[in-house]
């Protein structure tokens, strides 16, 4: 048995107090996690065609390559509206997901049940309905909606709205059940049912948190935006993709740059945003 | 606030200010209204398709022959040898996210001290100095070129070089979450109480008995909650590497995605879903082993 | 209580207790409270103060007894609309949402009233304005309506509840040491206007406090709670120094209840 409380075990701990505290608490996480580490190498084949034949001087090919941008006006054209493409579908997936996330989250926070049974019913099956979006990756979704509907910048929209809205309903959720309490009882002797608590008490005061997180997921969903390109959806990913497959690496360099650059910016706008929401 | 200046402030600001926040949020609205125009009028959206009669008939015989009811029929659930085969790469799949979260772990724990500004600056012991400005920078960029490439991308880069298999991906995944990790523990340091390190330092410790006993007993479990966290995005994202990495689960899925084996594809997403609430619920507890 | 006799009762509490598991909180307790009447609840901090008003708000409910408020029986008044006609509700200072601005903390005292879609249209463009405007005047803060609640300071968020509770208009105000977290003097301006509010509109005022000054000053009853049992209750003008020293003392031995 595994010593939990400092009191339950005085006796075997004074026997062989190293031993024991191995066994407990970080002692016992950092075992397992260097076991699981040492476990996962095993599944490796290591051979000495682990790297690929050729690879070395295909790395220096590429890594030479980040001196050799391609910064012709076309390919630079062709490069700002590849990013605008990713940031569209960016932001519309991100409205379409805040549209769906916010009454799935009011849903799972199960504030507006009257009853302990109501209460019990949103709140579980609502939570279920959010896992189930949030457990499947954006990409997974957005193969299986080019399948179901075909390639269209719709199915890249509903590929990240999905999986974001889960992401956005449960933190909603949390975030409309931390709100201080006095002010909704307040409210609610003045006579207001429970939905309107919610709309004068509820949202005005979790609104700050719950848009600095969505400014947070925005920069999220650029990145994720980028890599629809691996089923065939345009934009950046798209881009490098192509480049690739034409072993043009100093183009796959510049749209690297339009990538980092991109989520650097939105990063800088979100974080700036988040500041001062949270003051 | 006292009385007298907000009473003569409220006469002013009655009126609503362009502060940041609004400002974001109207850019955001912006945006939002010239992105959806840009796909719904830029060129054929697709959303006329989803009112057809064809997409629906399509996606509802796509969505049948995934759970096995449809026409290419139950063979992939009833079989023992697709279950064997699915159950291998799963394991495969779970080597290579826990494989990614100990090099991303790893790597962070090496570089995360000399990325944190106040430990640059010499406010946690040590002197101020360009030898550790430099490190500082560079660092920091390293997070944030690494974290902004998403993993998939690294993928794609990383199979030039290491052949296809949990390794590459393993790889590919810790680059990203190698960023992540780096900035998260870095600003740990950054939000630590300096005190106890002072007090360390005025009782006559070296550089790195300071670090040993002051800092690193302070900034591990925090670390080690993020890794536990990372760890669950990870093993979603382990999936999408395999695509193209072409470790474990991700790779069947692409092959019978490609085949038109809907029926496997339904039962790997299967077991997709175990491995990610399994993982959910193993982080969850060991989260609580951190405190 | 000979003389309001011939007054309309408001307020009928018989027999009322309140326990918990392990604690009661109020003695069995009878206390009738006729309409307009001021009445201030004194006692130490955990007498059962707040449980008293908190119990005739309709915010808990008693553990046995029964309070009859307007001649119904409050247990089956509806929460909403017909609850907030007759009783309104005044806390120390934590009760409006920080994040809207006045107006809107204000017009919260129409919620009982308005349907749903009122509710959410005068998020936008505020319903009712002339009522809002009225009452945060009546309040001294007619040029702050559409600020920010959080930027105002802690009595003047007290003169907003205060502007809601005539938005909302109930027949009876209780108020839960309005005062408490308020400087000498400001809390002395509030008790001022709160006492003002409620003669000039006939309202009943119930308050429970922890300053007897302001008992003396604005109320016409005190009722005196001691560990959940009630001590005195007496018009403030025969209030006797040996019933406040009983009242507060430490001792706190053989409590009789004086009635």
């Amino acid at each position: 048995m595994r010593c939990g409380s400092s009191t339950s075990c005085v006796d075997s701990r004074s026997m062989s107090l190293i031993s024991f505290r191995l066994l407990e608490g970080r002692g016992l996480l950092t075992l397992l996690l260097l076991g699981a580490v040492a476990w996962s190498l095993t599944s490796v084949p290591w051979s000495r065609d682990i790297l690929h034949p050729g690879g070395a001087r295909a790395l220096a090919q590429i890594l030479g390559a980040i001196f050799s941008l391609d910064l012709s006006p076309p390919f630079l054209r062709l490069a700002a509206e590849a990013a605008w493409t990713t940031v569209a579908y960016a932001v519309a997936g991100m409205t379409l997901a805040l549209g769906l996330g916010l009454p799935l989250g009011i849903l799972s926070s199960g504030v507006l049940a009257e009853s302990r049974w109501a209460r019990w019913a949103s709140v579980s099956g609502v939570r279920f309905i959010l896992g189930s979006l949030r457990s499947v990756h954006e990409l997974v979704w957005a193969w299986l909606f080019v399948v179901a509907i075909g390639f269209s910048p719709i199915a890249a929209v509903l590929a990240l709205a999905l999986p974001y809205s889960g992401i956005l309903g449960r933190i909603f959720a949390e975030v409309l059940n931390d709100v201080r309490q006095e002010p909704l009882s307040s409210l609610r002797s003045s006579g207001a049912s429970e939905l309107k608590v919610l709309l004068y008490g509820r949202l005005p005061m979790a609104l700050p948190d719950m848009a600095s997180y969505a400014f947070y997921r925005f920069e999220c969903a650029i990145r994720s935006a980028a890599i629809f390109s691996f089923v065939g959806i345009a934009g950046l990913g798209y881009q490098i993709q192509l480049s690739l497959d034409d072993l043009l690496y100093g183009q796959v360099w510049t749209l690297l740059l339009f990538l980092v650059g991109l989520v650097a910016l939105v990063d800088l706008w979100s974080s700036a945003v988040r500041r001062r929401l949270v003051s | 606030m006292s009385h007298k200046p907000t009473a003569h402030h409220g006469a002013r600001s009655s009126r609503p200010r362009l502060d940041v926040v609004s400002a974001s949020v109207l850019g955001f609205a912006i945006l939002a209204a010239g992105s959806w125009t840009y796909i719904l009028w830029g060129g054929d959206s697709g959303l006329a398709g989803l009112f057809r009669q064809e997409t629906w008939r399509g996606a509802g015989g796509f969505v049948r022959d995934l759970v096995g009811t449809g026409s290419s029929g139950t063979a992939a659930y009833l079989e023992a040898d697709s279950w064997t085969n699915a159950a291998r790469l799963s394991i495969d799949t779970l080597a290579m996210s826990v494989l990614a979260a100990g090099i991303a772990g790893a790597g962070a724990l090496l570089t995360f001290l000399p990325a944190a500004r106040n430990f640059a600056l010499g406010e946690l012991g040590g002197a101020r100095s360009v030898a550790a400005g430099a490190p500082y920078v560079a660092l920091r960029g390293l997070f944030a070129i690494t974290r902004g490439v998403p993993e998939l991308m690294w993928a794609m880069l990383i199979i030039f070089v290491f052949s296809p298999g949990v390794l590459a991906g393993a790889l590919a995944l810790a680059l990203h979450n190698y960023g992540i990790l780096g900035k998260l523990s870095a600003e740990v340091v950054e939000n630590l109480d300096p005190r106890p390190a002072r007090a360390l330092r005025a009782a006559g410790a070296s550089n790195a008995q300071t670090l040993l006993y002051g800092i690193i007993p302070q900034a591990l479990p925090q670390l080690l909650t993020y890794l536990l966290y990372r760890w669950e995005v990870i093993i979603r994202t382990t999936v999408v590497v395999g695509f193209v990495a072409a470790g474990g689960l991700g790779r069947e899925f692409r092959l019978s995605m490609s085949y038109l084996h809907y029926d496997e594809v339904g039962l790997l997403l299967v077991c997709y879903l175990v491995l990610v609430v399994g993982v959910d619920l193993a982080s969850a507890g060991l989260r609580r082993l951190a405190r | 209580m000979s003389q309001q006799a011939n007054s309309e009762r408001i307020f009928r509490l018989e027999s009322v207790t309140k326990s918990y598991p392990g604690r009661v909180a109020l003695a069995p307790l009878s206390l009738t409270i006729g309409a307009g009447e001021a009445v201030a609840v004194a006692g130490p901090s955990g007498s059962g103060k707040t449980t008293l008003l908190h119990l005739m708000a309709g915010i808990i409910q008693p553990s046995a007894g029964s309070i009859s408020l307007d001649g119904q029986a409050l247990s089956e008044l509806g929460p909403g609309r017909e609850l907030s006609s007759l009783v309104g509700v005044i806390h120390q200072q934590l009760d409006l949402v920080p994040h809207l601005s006045v107006v809107h903390n204000v017009l919260a005292g129409r919620l009982g009233q308005w349907g749903l879609l009122r509710s959410l249209v005068s998020l936008v463009t505020p319903r009712d304005r002339h009522l809002a405007a009225a009452a945060i005047e009546r309040v001294g803060l007619a040029d702050r309506l559409f600020e920010r609640t959080s930027r105002l300071s802690g009595g003047e968020q007290q003169r907003v509840a205060i502007a809601r509770l005539l938005v909302q208009d109930p027949r009876v105000i209780i108020a839960d040491e309005p005062v408490a977290s308020l400087d000498p003097a400001r809390a002395t301006d509030l008790m001022g206007l709160l006492s003002s509010i409620a003669g000039d509109t006939g309202k009943t005022l119930i308050a429970s406090l922890h300053s007897i000054e302001h008992a003396r000053d604005y109320f016409s009853r005190v009722v005196g709670l001691r560990n959940g049992v009630l001590l005195f209750d007496t018009p403030v003008h025969e209030l006797s120094q040996d019933a406040l020293r009983e009242l507060y003392e430490l001792r706190g031995l053989e409590v009789d209840v004086a009635d």
